[in-house]
């Protein structure tokens, strides 16, 4: 699969402090990409350096297998983190503008905007004004405004900040199908628990410099504790080998971490030797939040 | 360059379809209107002819008081006192008094009695009628003959001639600086108005942060310029319209007027004492017709040209530079960067004040080609015609400070309107304009 961003070595510097440092990495075409980090760690930065709002101090930015040009932007669909629409505009009024400053034309912004009013059920709001409209109603109409010329990269900053259950679920649903329609989304955030249910690939940024990247089970994989968790129906096993250490018991459950020299296979072979009945186990992999927390706070001290 | 047209295209029609821009385009030419209106009403009002008994106790005065503005005189023999009882029931509006004992070279005493006040014209016009019968008595009593005063108290007025390479031409002060203080103040009052417009629609996207949203898809100059283009598109409509609307009220106003006029005319022909009437009323026609003939000394095509080349150098280099500073502050304007625009154009207004006086003073000559300040002084000056190579150098620079200033602002407008949360000094603002994008 070919790569649709790749970004080599770029730095930025606001005013002697760098922003982003010296940052490389791919998104490959057709996934969910997500970038991770504390606020002021240079996601935003890179984000505008994408979509040619600034340019590097140094490196390349390529889109697609060329180097980064303006004209590109109306294949990109943008929505930052601090929500922006105009107050006193009629929400399709808006809504058209903006798709056609993305190079529409007025009868394709038309058809185009009545159409995904109608998917993500605001239709009935088109001729209100924004400032009538909730702040979960606003979102939705900025996620449109960000979709709606069927952009080859979508950019979604902080998306679901605002949204009931109900919407931010109508939402995941959407960046799932125009992933699945040939869309790459780049998604940044600080909601571990989204990224682990729809992103394939991370960074994590901290202080301007990217200090983890891969696949979301490859760097959970890598930050294993081997940690194992043992259901069982009766009484509970005994554990006397030192290889294997009980961190805690709960209602038939049991959490063993496996020491190096051992494998999970010992520990499945002495908790049968133990005559345990044995209805679950599994490995307990580290969140990305406890990652994140463990590697951000590790690098800040460094 | 689409793109900068479908932004300008917002501006416009966002701005144009308000409310308050409907009203204020209506009402404004209206009001002007309404002014002129009631300035007709009252003076038609005050047209009643006011008949004032004179009892005159010396006799100084017999005769010799003019029936004018309004006024008309009748003597009396009756006592004073007796009149005072009387005045009303004749049917007099007044008595003025002349004591017996007044004295024309200690002039005091003389008084006017009545049921309600004289007004200040009335009364200024009496004592300059009293002033000048005394004047009169008095230089006669020396054997100076009345003609001989009239011969002396002749004023000169100066007629103005302009010479230049085209020949000499008459000139015409009250005129040129009439027009030029009109078309100095209109440009003086745009670059606050739009100008300030400008300002308030880049503080809304950027607080809004719908700025980002926009500089994704267009380049930050585009989005400046384009809102730009669109305010002035909007100031240029209401112009328009209001003098369209205020064409369109004169014309039926004057129409009205006319036929005012045929019927004095026709009023004049079966009674003879309307003549007086009239013949004020086409005084004042006359002095119309003059101001028309002057005006056509005016060369008008150049004139438009002047103003609307002013008016847009003006506005485009006020209006970069109030964008700039919406950029550059935020979600509280800062009034230490809005002294630094708002100075020269009140200096220039001040400049543009005195150019009556001394219109071709090095301060104005050197005002009227600075380009923060040209718009409004060299507008003021056109009129007193300087001399080609001050205009051709003030449109230069007025031209090259238009391309410099539009350049800066789009710097300061580029990095200032995706900085958020802090309040930028003017020490700051000064380093975006060598920041490199590319």
């Amino acid at each position: 699969m070919s790569n649709i961003v790749e970004l080599k070595n770029i730095s930025k510097v606001y005013l002697k402090t760098p922003a982003v440092d010296n940052v490389s990495f791919v998104v490959p075409e057709q996934s969910i990409f997500g970038m991770l980090g504390p606020n002021g760690s240079g996601k935003t930065t890179t984000i505008r350096m994408i979509t040619s709002i600034i340019m590097p101090d140094s490196g390349q930015v390529l889109f697609g297998n060329e180097m980064l040009k303006r004209n590109h932007t109306s294949q990109m669909g943008y929505m930052p983190e601090e929500r922006g629409l105009y107050k006193k505009m009629k929400v399709w009024e808006q809504l058209v503008y903006l798709a056609q400053l993305k190079g529409l034309s007025a009868k394709d912004a038309k058809k185009k905007v009545f159409e995904w009013m109608e998917r993500l059920n605001i239709k009935d709001w088109w001729n209100k004004r924004v400032e009538e409209l909730s702040k979960g109603m606003g979102q939705k109409i900025q996620f449109v405004s960000t979709v709606v010329h069927d952009p080859k990269l979508i950019i979604l900053d902080e998306p679901f900040s605002g949204l009931d259950p109900v919407n931010a679920d109508l939402i995941k649903n959407e960046i799932m199908r125009l992933r699945d329609e040939g869309a790459t989304i780049i998604f940044s955030t600080h909601r571990m628990e989204q990224v682990e249910e729809i992103c394939e690939s991370i960074v994590l940024y901290n202080k301007g410099k990217i200090i983890l990247d891969g696949k979301v089970e490859e760097v959970r994989k890598r930050f294993r504790q081997h940690n194992f968790s043992v259901k069982y129906e009766g009484s509970a096993p005994t554990m006397s080998d030192f290889r294997f250490k009980v961190q805690s018991t709960t209602d038939h459950e049991m959490i063993v971490k496996i020491a190096d020299d051992a494998q999970p296979k010992d520990l499945l072979r002495t908790l049968i030797n133990q005559d345990c009945n044995v209805i679950g186990f599994n490995e307990i992999l580290p969140s990305l939040n406890e990652i994140f927390i463990q590697q951000v706070t590790t690098t800040t001290h460094e | 360059m689409n793109k900068i047209l479908i932004i300008i295209k917002r501006e416009y029609v966002t701005r144009v379809r308000k409310k308050l821009f409907i009203i204020t385009t209506i009402l404004t030419p209206v009001g002007f209107a309404s002014i002129f209106l009631v300035q007709m009403f009252l003076s038609s009002v005050s047209n009643e002819t006011k008949k004032i008994i004179v009892a005159d106790e010396t006799g100084i005065f017999k005769s010799k008081l003019e029936n004018k503005d309004h006024l008309e005189f009748s003597y009396s023999d009756i006592k004073f006192e007796e009149l005072k009882k009387q005045f009303q029931e004749k049917g007099y509006s007044g008595i003025l008094h002349v004591p017996a004992d007044f004295n024309m070279y200690t002039p005091e005493g003389i008084e006017y009695f009545s049921d309600e006040q004289l007004g200040l014209g009335p009364q200024s016009s009496i004592e300059d009628m009293l002033t000048d019968i005394i004047r009169t008595d008095k230089l006669e009593k020396i054997d100076i003959s009345p003609a001989l005063v009239d011969q002396l108290s002749k004023s000169v007025s100066l007629n103005t001639i302009v010479v230049s390479d085209q020949g000499e031409k008459e000139g015409n002060t009250g005129l040129a600086s009439g027009i030029g203080f009109i078309m100095g103040t209109i440009i003086y009052i745009v670059m606050f108005i739009y100008g300030g417009m400008v300002m308030r629609g880049v503080l809304e996207e950027k607080n809004n942060r719908i700025a980002e949203v926009i500089i994704s898809s267009v380049k930050p100059f585009e989005m400046m310029m384009g809102k730009i283009i669109g305010i002035a598109m909007v100031g240029l409509t209401q112009f328009v319209l209001w003098i369209i609307l205020i064409a369109g009220i004169f014309f039926v106003l004057g129409s009205m007027y006319s036929n005012q006029i045929q019927e004095m005319q026709q009023a004049q022909q079966m009674m003879p004492g309307a003549q007086m009437q009239m013949q004020q009323q086409m005084g004042g026609w006359d002095a119309y017709g003059k101001m028309q003939e002057s005006v056509s000394t005016i060369n008008i095509p150049w004139m438009v040209f002047i103003f609307l080349f002013y008016f847009l150098g003006g506005y485009f280099i006020y209006a970069s530079l109030f964008a700039a500073v919406g950029a550059a502050t935020g979600d509280e304007p800062d009034t230490s960067l809005n002294l630094i625009i708002t100075i020269p154009v009140i200096i220039s207004f001040f400049i543009m004040m005195n150019v009556p006086n001394e219109p071709h003073s090095t301060l104005a000559v050197f005002a009227s080609i600075f380009p923060l300040t040209s718009p409004i002084v060299m507008a003021g000056r056109i009129g007193f015609e300087p001399p080609m190579w001050q205009v051709i150098a003030s449109m230069v620079s007025l031209i090259v400070g238009f391309i410099l200033i539009v350049w800066m602002a789009a710097k300061i407008y580029r990095t200032g309107i995706l900085m958020y949360g802090k309040k930028n000094s003017l020490r700051e603002v000064v380093k975006w304009l060598f920041y490199k994008y590319n």
